[in-house]
């Protein structure tokens, strides 16, 4: 079993970051603290939500929705480690009350929009 | 059959230790160099059919060496007694949603040390670390290198891009 883990909302990711898993504090190389947007490069990648059309016959057919998540790969003095982003800076944080300014960052980056069902699917 | 009886067959404890050596190599490269497994099950849908899926297995990343975000693993269900594959998406010290995106929780952890998280592509129909938690490293028996098909070798690609 893994060990107890301590939860914190999407908002509170920035503040989050900055000590790592052992408890220590995280600096940059030239020792200041990790600022998502600036010291980490944002990365994506897709999941998805699949629907098999009908489950009784074989081969039946299957839809899937993509699902986008965001991350951002992030550089301490001792190594790199990643920052999964898709609550705080994608296209669905901008209209949440746990939205931040990030959100309107990456709208601007052109991404996409996370579980949007689209009129195509992907596979059938 | 002259070199049956009188090459191998004659020599038992030649043969004996022949075969010993072959087997004692074929456990070695398969318990730590590359193995094949088939792969039965929605939850990596549409990266891995439902059916009739064969994996090439890499076992010298078992235990998660070297396995990067983005990474599909074979692991050990922690909560039964099979093997199972999915995506990692964290691994010790990174962050992750604790629900897929768009559940309407926006709760998120910080993976403890020695362990990873772990997540199928088909969200809706995959029993992954969203519902055991956070897995041990020591569980990861290899990373998945690609699907065997009739007559040829697809390379699973780590998908995790810069966007732009």
């Amino acid at each position: 079993m893994s060990p107890p883990v301590k939860t914190f909302p999407a908002k509170d990711l920035p503040s989050a970051a900055q000590v790592g898993a052992n408890g220590k504090v995280r600096r940059t190389e030239d020792g200041r603290p990790i600022d998502l947007a600036r010291d980490c490069e944002l990365r994506g990648l897709v999941q998805y939500e699949c629907l098999v059309m009908q489950p009784e016959v074989a081969h039946s057919p299957i839809q899937c929705w993509p699902v986008q998540r965001l991350f951002r790969k992030c550089q301490d003095k001792n190594g790199a480690f990643t920052v999964e982003t898709t609550a705080w800076e994608g296209p669905e944080a901008a209209t949440t009350s746990t939205g931040t300014a990030g959100g309107h960052a990456m709208a601007g980056v052109g991404v996409g929009q996370p579980v949007q069902k689209l009129e195509k699917p992907l596979q059938s | 059959m002259s070199f049956l009886f009188g090459g191998l067959l004659g020599h038992p404890l030649r043969t004996t230790l022949a075969v010993g050596k072959f087997l004692a190599f074929t456990h070695l490269f398969l318990e730590y160099g590359y193995s094949t497994a088939p792969a039965v099950g929605p939850s990596m849908l549409p990266t891995l059919e439902i059916l009739g899926e064969w994996l090439l297995i890499s076992r010298r990343h078992r235990h998660g060496r070297n396995v990067a975000v983005g990474d599909v693993v074979a692991y050990n269900i922690p909560i039964n007694d099979s093997f199972g594959v999915k995506r990692v998406l964290g691994l010790p010290g990174d962050y992750v949603l604790l629900n897929a995106p768009g559940s309407g929780n926006d709760s998120m952890i910080q993976v403890p040390q020695g362990h990873c998280w772990i997540v199928g592509d088909n969200l809706p129909a995959s029993r992954d670390s969203r519902m055991f938690g956070p897995i041990p490293l020591a569980l990861i028996k290899g990373k998945v290198i690609g699907r065997i098909k009739p007559f040829r070798f697809e390379r699973l690609e780590n998908p995790l891009q810069t966007a732009d």
